[in-house]
């Protein structure tokens, strides 16, 4: 089939490479062939989803399979997409420009609220219906999956199947059932087979039933579908799939190597991270593994440079041995290596240097609250002494820079914890003056970024409400004014994008109609400063009466049953409850490797709570 | 062939330098220069070739370009240097390349090199033109004078007669509208990018005229070509 000659109107556009796709190491494959098509688009631009590793996994693996087909969609810029709007251009795939219309399954990942508007915008832009009750029969069937997946209900109205937790095994189950159900065209039936799956949540056969206090009562299930859906995890990654290859681009993205996960999950139980309970229980990959993936993988991309993920890349308990292995290799093929999320108090020196871990350019650490008592709150289980530890180590290698990650608005937070917050950053600018092996006649620079705190599903803190935009304001200003030395540099955001966020997050189905109306008033790609307006959010709201304060500001009962239990990412509910109680005395919880917590509702028969303590 | 380009003597070996001419067609013509920069570093390193690399902080593969393309052109012949760090057979290298690049951008020649960049004077292009504008088209590249404002090295604009500067051209009538193929100014001293030209005579035009520019290879002082 000859391709969409849109290529035409690539040049009115800023960056055309977003949208001519080509790129080497793309599938390009014979769409008349495959029983069945799927469309993963990503909502957000193409620098933002091409440097997503979950889009690269499954995308690659879904092409394994001789028959299926999947090619990439990213949202258009604004320019591009007023380009499309007035030429009748309707959204089309990388790979072959062909109408994603004309695919069976159109899949989107959900990796923050702010992209919700996208995703309405990509559906329209399609040409397909965006409520999940105009769409007849079994083509343009819509998923979604990702993290923000985990509270489903809020996207009800326009997505037909949530998958809940990881995709490497449900994505494909999930479609053989589709091949069988397509020819019979019959939404409802597939649908309520699919509903047997685990870790498929269909919201059609779900009705929220609320209280006089908008409060949920309970949902009403239909069908035999599970009144719960419990999240699907890959028990052994070792032997689960991972790609070869990536599609390189050719353009700039935002992030541009080959990348290798070496762990899910994390052992900390800080209270605010939702990922580090979702993906509950860590699971590591073996050293084998890893070095096997990541050769390969630099091998066929042509990348110079490998970067190890995971949430916490220190706590691999192979991750010495691995990174001396890697950094031999590396040296011989002048491939760097990297690894984010680290901590590197007690790592040795020599090799911090050669993953960049401490490179010129600076030192980045995440102590999150200012006073020792917070960070216990949160769990954060870290002391001011290791933290000057870590800086004295960067210091010692040259560094000048250092960047530290803060929140503002934990549960329990007083002044002096933000007043903390800048006491925290003058010790660290006093030790690098007393240092005396410092870079001679360079100062110092400490950058503070500080970001208001969002209570998320499925952690200690989803009780909790967010500080308002007012209060906010104050402390972000009160930090300022503690702050005394030119050496340190506070960054702030505006709290708006964090207050629609804490709605979003925790939201019900009744914001359905807030996102549509938002998106009708023009509201699209949200995440961006150039395209994000504040009044038109607040204008929907008002349009559809509801009060965002509901969702942002209210302390909910230990009791209360929330729109995302209906889901189940694994971890018991008591066990929120008691960290929170915990949070409130200001008691810690030792991570995994420490002492179990017993948080698990059933046991995975693997990950971290196998290993002997 | 007599090499005019000395070799480059790198500790115990001299490295040899390697001349590269590929196409760059299709979707590869949004491909920006600087995106080139990074792609042929990635295909070399795959290719598995004995390429050099700089030495200093920060190694990287040494390529360089002969002279950007504009965004949106196609090319038949675009120009790169490399340095090999031992010998290779050149005639393989155009295969080893081609296997792996995707076939928008195949390697057409590789050779050691004759000349310098610096040498480049002229490069020629075809621009193929939609629509029934043979005659207007011829005439406006006839006329004596076809004046318009170029910025030039300081960024001054100044009135230029692009007239003066095409060194040859020729046009034909095509099904779908002309074809031209043009001679102009490319190197240190000048250059006229010839959607400079086309865009003086779309000027004024309300309607969108679909145009086509590819890059058919560079010439020197004696338009002879560019080796």
């Amino acid at each position: 089939m000859k391709k969409n000659d849109y290529s035409k109107h690539f040049l009115k556009a800023q960056k055309p490479g977003r949208y001519c796709g080509g790129e080497m190491g793309a599938v390009v494959k014979d769409f008349d062939s495959a029983d069945v098509s799927f469309a993963f688009c990503f909502p957000d631009i193409y620098e933002i989803g091409m440097s997503h590793l979950g889009m690269k996994i499954l995308y690659s693996q879904l092409n394994e399979r001789d028959d299926i087909v999947c090619e990439r969609v990213f949202a258009p810029w604004i320019d591009f997409e007023e380009v499309m709007r007035n030429e009748d251009i309707p959204l089309f795939t990388n790979e072959s420009r062909r109408n994603v219309k004309d695919f069976d399954i159109i899949g989107f990942t959900l990796q923050y609220e702010m992209c919700f508007t996208t995703v309405l915008n990509m559906l329209d832009l399609a040409g397909i219906p965006i409520h999940t009750n105009e769409r007849k029969g079994l083509k343009n069937i819509v998923v979604a999956g990702g993290p923000c997946a985990c509270n489903p209900e809020v996207l009800a109205d326009f997505i037909d199947v949530f998958f809940i937790g990881e995709g490497e095994e449900v994505d494909l189950e999930f479609i053989d059932l589709y091949k069988k159900f397509k020819d019979s065209d019959d939404k409802e039936a597939f649908l309520k087979a699919a509903s047997q799956i685990e870790g498929v949540y269909v919201p059609a056969l779900y009705k929220p039933v609320y209280n006089q206090d908008k409060t949920i009562k309970e949902f009403i299930v239909s069908d035999n579908a599970p009144s719960r859906v419990n999240k699907r995890i890959i028990k052994d990654l070792n032997k689960s799939y991972y790609p070869k290859n990536f599609a390189v681009p050719y353009m700039q993205i935002v992030h541009d190597r080959a990348v290798e996960e070496i762990c899910r999950g994390c052992i900390r139980g800080c209270r605010f991270c939702q990922a580090g309970y979702i993906y509950r229980p860590v699971r590591e990959k073996s050293a084998d593994v890893i070095f096997e993936q990541a050769t390969t993988l630099c091998d066929n991309t042509g990348y110079d440079e490998l970067c190890l993920s995971s949430l916490s890349s220190s706590d691999h308990s192979q991750l010495i041995p691995l990174l001396e292995r890697l950094i031999e290799w590396g040296d011989k093929k002048k491939i760097s290596v990297s690894l984010p999320s680290l901590r590197i108090d007690n790592f040795p020196q020599e090799l911090l240097e050669k993953i960049g871990a401490v490179r010129k350019s600076g030192l980045t650490f995440a102590p999150e609250a200012g006073t020792q008592r917070l960070r216990d709150v949160i769990n954060k289980n870290i002391t001011e002494e290791q933290i000057l530890s870590t800086c004295e180590t960067a210091f010692n290698s040259g560094v000048t820079n250092v960047k530290l990650y803060f929140m503002l608005g934990l549960p329990t937070e007083t002044d002096d914890d933000i007043v903390g917050i800048a006491n925290l950053c003058q010790k660290v600018v006093d030790l690098y003056y007393a240092n005396p092996n410092k870079p001679k006649g360079k100062s110092v620079s400490v950058s503070a970024s500080v970001a208001a705190f969002v209570p998320k599903p499925f952690t200690p803190f989803q009780y909790e409400p967010q500080l308002s935009l007012e209060e906010i304001d104050r402390r972000q200003k009160l930090l300022r004014s503690s702050v005394t030395s030119k050496k340190i540099n506070i960054s702030t955001h505006d709290g708006s994008t964090a207050y629609l966020e804490a709605i979003f997050a925790r939201g019900d189905r009744k914001l359905g109609a807030v996102i549509e109306r938002a998106w009708r008033n023009g509201c699209n790609l949200d995440a961006w400063g150039e395209c994000f307006d504040f009044n038109k959010w607040i204008d929907a709201f008002k349009d559809e009466n509801i009060e965002p304060e509901f969702y942002a500001y209210r302390t909910r009962e230990y009791t209360e049953f929330f729109p995302w239990d209906v889901v189940s990412y694994g971890v018991k509910k008591e066990h929120f409850e008691r960290e929170n109680r915990l949070a409130h005395n200001e008691v810690t919880t030792p991570n995994c490797r420490q002492s179990c917590a017993d948080c698990l509702e059933k046991c995975y028969k693997g990950g971290v709570c196998f290993e002997k303590r | 062939m007599l090499t005019v380009l000395k070799n480059v003597i790198k500790g115990e070996f001299a490295l040899k330098n390697v001349r590269i001419m590929y196409k760059k067609a299709d979707e590869a013509r949004f491909i920006s220069h600087l995106d080139m920069n990074r792609y042929f570093a990635r295909i070399l390193r795959k290719a598995d070739l004995p390429v050099w690399f700089t030495e200093g902080f920060n190694p990287h593969i040494y390529t360089n370009f002969a002279f950007p393309l504009s965004l949106g052109f196609e090319s038949n012949g675009e120009i790169l240097d490399i340095r090999f760090v031992e010998d290779f057979p050149l005639a393989q290298v155009a295969d080893k390349i081609n296997a792996i690049s995707p076939k928008n951008l195949q390697v057409i020649d590789v050779w050691e090199p004759v000349c310098k960049f610096t040498d480049i004077c002229f490069a020629e292009y075809e621009i193929v033109v939609e629509g029934n504008l043979y005659d207007e088209l011829s005439a406006f590249l006839n006329a004596k004078e076809i004046i318009v404002s170029k910025a030039n090295k300081k960024g001054v604009l100044k009135e230029i007669n692009l007239a003066d500067e095409i060194e040859r051209f020729d046009i034909e009538k095509t099904d779908s509208g002309v074809k031209i193929n043009i001679v102009l100014p490319a190197g240190n001293a000048k250059t006229i990018n010839p959607s400079l030209l086309i865009g003086a005579f779309l000027q004024n035009r309300v309607d969108d005229v679909n145009v086509k520019y590819t890059r058919m290879g560079f010439l020197d002082a004696k338009l002879k070509n560019f080796r």
